[in-house]
């Protein structure tokens, strides 16, 4: 790869300045008010409903928040899920783009069926996983059962098994997602590279390790800064599979209850204001560890 | 690839201020729009076309939404915070009328609109908040018992009537059927707090203002006892584990699959259960759900009103709307084709809509033992409390006695705020 | 000689498990979709539909409007596709490529965008959409699903200009091209794979939205596909099969250009070939 030239020139500036422009101006028009909105009323008492108690309350509510221990129960279980689901979807993404990756014939039937999953309205999916995961009348216990594998039915959505079940239609969900992303990535691979790597007479780890990892980087980090940041705002499987029992509430669920059932926006908009900036220093750091914010690979 | 960018950046653009700039002509017409749950019956569209061909100078459009609950509470809670003009009339969930009513959301209905003693009176207290009224009431609905008549009579039982004999037949007849004795819904969502209500009333029990007021030590007994009772039926087999994963329409396919005694359910599982495609058609029955011995069954009031919006520019004509839309042939003719369960009394007597629906005859009985769940403009954390305490503690998470305390101490908190 | 055999035909395997851990649920969505109500919940499970009726699809279709639901959701998620490519990629070359102060600073900002929940932004977003009239129209959709995909995007995009030879571009501004001219006659059309797969994920996204969809739109011509599938349900009841009828509808366009975004991937790889 050639080291980063000069020869773009001096007018660089001006061109990048009307390349951001629009975009930016997007950003800024369309996501100032309802982002700023948040951060205001996350230091008022605001309900909806109460036009009455409204007022200015200070730290009040991140103070709520601090001693709040549903917040903290779901904080962590929204973490659990997010580590199992995000991990699991990696590595079968991972795979999946390394096994379609260089196919040939047959690839538009192959890749197209696994795009299947993610292109499902996620409220179909959630629906379908509770009817296939039902206890009574569920394709999966049927299954089970007629291979002999379990002779009671199990149930899947009932305490012990309920998050696993939601991991598992999750990353079924998702997977494609993130072997989207990698197909894509592995595609920007010029195939230069592993001729001279193979010259050099590197075997198929070697290429894999040295070729392949490093030049898909960027995009398993994207991969996983975008699904990270998507697991913690899971809702709607959760909604429909459970409703948040048996400890499967995650904290958009509860941010869900307080904003919208509540209609409490100002403890709502602190939870939103304490979430954003966890995620965000969680994303900071991923960014770190993948090495990926400067002038990626050149 | 550059003409492909800039054609498709020009069309985005054009399509945007095209789209943005044809607003709607103004007619002269005075434009009514009501927000509710879907009819797949296309009865209350038909209502509306016939309101409409009567009504020059007026045009209701009916804004059909998901018929889902949360689903129409989150638009609408969004609607009305935003001050939406553009919609006049809403449909509302029964336990939704204090919380709008409080937040300023809906107007009062004047009086004189509608006669009060024609409504049943369940559906009546659920539009009342702070003694005014805030809605008229449109369709109902209530807990029901459905039954398998054809093994009770195999076994030569009647209805069981008290939960005692309704457990005794559980034992007797689904036990060596190999079914299962009574399904109810027991997922963490609304639905269970209106399981919860009816265990709990049916046992003499009740977590209303006054009680929590004034013997909250009676009523932290009667839940916890209700906890234990629910827990028992799941320990003693008559309930699977699984009711507690269980909404509307998993209780119900085990019980129209044939696989269940007894049901709880609302009444839109009648049709199901006697339709073609059922196995237990022509072999179920209804009736009120049981109570404790010495005690009264209700039924948990569940259903929709209609209320006008604080935010209408045409409170008249929307008022006008209401009367027709909730007026007696409205209602007769939903019941009729779509099966909505009428809030006006005179309707169960009518014959058309008896000819169609043979069976409300026997709901008719049901919807005299009703409740409604707690009215309060706080009422979706109410929800939440019961929610979450009884489900934990049905599933073993929370002790009945601890989850007792702490429903009845936070809805103390809750109600007298 | 032997070896290369055996992984292709260990590959082979791999891609047709991958294959039917997608495809098992969608073919019992499929079987549900052509069974009558009560095959539906037969246990133990029938594998194929028996009898095989169409009565769901006739349900579907029984007033035209889904078609237009349908026809809806492409033209919402198409435009915002094209929406999104059109901000997002100038901006990822000018990040991947020129010299931009605080470059870690924007994308941080691009960043923050996509991480702040949709249901903290659809309350304000809707106050926006009624001051300008668009309720019910296009633009009340396209625009904040442009909002949401534009960070993706611009991530992605960044990512992958910067995995293209510097060469590239140098043998361009040799020939006399400006950095705007190379940008357009250069990297866009090699990067196919890469603005195929961001659009691949933002069309999908706009397609299967619910919220906004619901919030931001008001007659049954103006729905979108997910929120006209919760429209099949009743206030207790769930009709499965026609729900599943409808989504294998509404699936299959999806498909189609999946298939044809699939092939664009593919050739971005020939086109990158040649560099």
């Amino acid at each position: 790869m050639s080291k980063p030239g000069k020869a773009t020139g001096r007018h660089d500036g001006r061109l990048a300045v009307w390349l951001l422009a629009p975009s930016l101006a997007f950003v800024t028009i369309l996501g100032a008010f309802p982002v700023l909105s948040q951060f205001v009323l996350s230091f008022t008492h605001y309900n909806m409903k109460f036009a009455d108690e409204r007022g200015f309350a200070g730290l009040a509510n991140f103070a709520r928040l601090a001693t709040d221990t549903t917040f903290l129960q779901d904080f962590w279980q929204t973490v659990y899920f997010t580590v199992m689901s995000v991990g699991l979807e990696l590595t079968f993404g991972l795979a999946a783009a390394l096994a379609l990756n260089r196919i040939g014939r047959g690839r538009a039937p192959v890749n197209t069926s696994v795009v299947l999953p993610w292109a499902l309205p996620t409220v179909v999916a959630a629906t379908m996983w509770s009817l296939i995961l039902n206890d009574r009348m569920g394709l999966l216990n049927s299954v089970l059962v007629r291979l002999g594998a379990i002779d009671t039915p199990v149930v899947w959505l009932g305490p012990g098994l309920a998050m696993g079940s939601i991991i598992l239609a999750d990353v079924w969900k998702t997977t494609p997602f993130v072997a989207i992303i990698l197909l894509g990535g592995l595609k920007s691979i010029p195939d230069q590279y592993y001729e001279a790597a193979a010259l050099d007479g590197a075997g198929r780890w070697h290429l894999f390790r040295f070729v392949t990892m490093p030049l898909l980087r960027p995009f398993i980090a994207i991969a996983l800064l975008f699904r990270t940041m998507d697991a913690f705002r899971i809702f709607d499987i959760i909604w429909v599979l459970t409703g948040g029992a048996t400890k499967t509430e995650t904290l958009s669920i509860y941010i869900y209850r307080v904003l919208f059932r509540y209609s409490d926006l100002g403890y709502g908009s602190a939870m939103t204001v304490a979430l954003f900036l966890i995620v965000f220093l969680m994303s900071l750091g991923l960014l770190k560890i993948m090495k990926v914010t400067r002038e990626p690979l050149q | 690839m550059r003409k492909l960018i800039a054609a498709a950046a020009a069309g985005a653009v054009l399509s945007i201020c095209l789209l943005a700039g044809c607003s709607t002509g103004d007619d002269g017409l005075i434009k009514i729009v009501f927000a509710a749950g879907q009819d797949p019956s296309g009865a209350t569209a038909a209502l509306i076309d016939e309101y409409n061909a009567s009504h020059p100078g007026i045009e209701v459009t009916f804004q059909v939404m998901p018929a889902n609950t949360d689903t129409q509470h989150d638009a609408y809670v969004t609607y009305f915070s935003a001050r939406e003009s553009r919609i006049d009339l809403y449909s509302l969930d029964v336990i939704w009328t204090a919380e709008f009513a409080r937040a300023g959301w809906i107007r009062p209905i004047p009086d004189g609109l509608f006669d009060e003693s024609e409504f049943l009176s369940g559906p009546l207290e659920s539009v009342t908040y702070e003694g005014a009224i805030y809605a008229v009431p449109w369709f109902t609905d209530a807990g029901v018992l459905y039954y398998r008549s054809d093994l009770l009579e195999k076994a030569g039982l009647t209805v069981p009537e008290t939960w005692s004999e309704f457990t005794r037949a559980c034992r007797t007849v689904a036990e060596p059927a190999g079914i299962t004795g009574f399904i109810w819904q027991g997922a963490k969502y609304e639905g269970l707090v209106c399981n919860f209500l009816e265990f709990l009333w049916s046992r003499g029990g009740d977590i209303s203002p006054e009680t929590l007021r004034d013997s909250p030590e009676r009523a932290v007994r009667d839940v916890e006892s209700t906890i234990d009772f629910m827990l028992q039926l799941i320990e003693t087999g008559i309930s699977p584990a699984s009711v507690l994963t269980y909404k509307e329409e998993e209780s119900r396919r085990l019980f129209t699959e044939g696989q269940a005694l007894f049901l709880r359910n609302w009444p839109y599982v009648w049709s199901i259960a006697e339709d073609e495609e059922s196995s237990v058609a022509g072999a179920v029955g209804i009736a009120p759900l049981p109570h404790a011995e010495g005690e009264n069954g209700y039924s948990t009031i569940g259903g929709w009103n209609i209320a006008v919006s604080t935010y209408t520019r045409y409170p008249e004509e929307a008022l006008e709307f209401l009367a027709f839309i909730t007026g007696e042939r409205s209602l007769n003719l939903r019941a009729i084709d779509g099966g909505y369960l009428p809030t006006r009394k005179s309707t169960y007597g009518d014959t058309d809509v008896l000819a169609a629906n043979p069976h409300y005859a026997g709901f008719f009985d049901v919807f005299q033992n009703t409740r409604n769940r707690p009215r309060t403009p706080h009422y979706p954390i109410a929800s939440d409390i019961i929610q979450e305490n009884v489900h934990r503690a049905l599933t073993g998470e929370f002790d009945s006695h601890a989850a007792a305390e702490s429903i009845v101490t936070e809805m103390a908190a809750i109600l007298s705020r | 000689m032997r070896r290369k055999r055996l992984d292709s035909v260990g590959l082979w395997i791999a891609r047709g498990a991958i294959a039917a851990a997608c495809l098992i649920p969608f073919y019992w969505l499929l079987n549900v979709s052509l069974s009558t109500p009560s095959a539906i919940y037969k246990m133990p499970a029938d594998y194929w539909p028996r009898p095989a009726v169409i009565d769901n699809f006739r349900a579907v279709f029984e007033t035209g409007q889904f078609l237009r639901n349908i026809l809806n959701s492409f033209v919402v998620a198409s435009l915002t596709t094209l929406l999104t490519l059109a901000l997002a990629s100038p901006a990822a070359y000018a990040l991947a490529r020129l010299r931009v102060r605080r470059k870690d600073l924007i994308m941080a900002v691009f960043l923050g965008v996509a991480i702040f929940p949709a249901i903290g932004m659809v309350g304000p977003l809707y106050v926006a959409m009624a001051r300008l009239s668009l309720i019910g129209r296009y633009p009340a959709l396209v625009l904040p699903y442009t909002l949401m995909s534009l960070p993706l995007a611009v991530w992605i995009l960044t990512h992958y200009f910067s995995t293209l030879p510097r060469s590239l571009e140098d043998a361009a501004l040799i020939d006399g091209c400006s950095p705007a001219q190379a940008f357009l006659r250069v990297i866009l059309p090699v990067s196919a794979p890469g603005l195929f797969t961001s659009a691949a994920l933002i069309f999908i996204f706009a397609w299967n939205e619910f919220l906004f969809a619901l919030i931001m739109t008001s007659t049954p011509e103006s729905r979108t596909v997910p929120v006209a599938l919760a429209l099949f349900a009743g206030l207790h009841e769930l009709p499965w099969g026609t729900i599943a009828a409808a989504t294998v509808v509404s699936i299959a366009p999806v498909l189609v250009l999946v298939a044809l975004f699939q092939r664009k991937i593919v050739e971005g790889l020939t086109a990158g070939a040649t560099r």
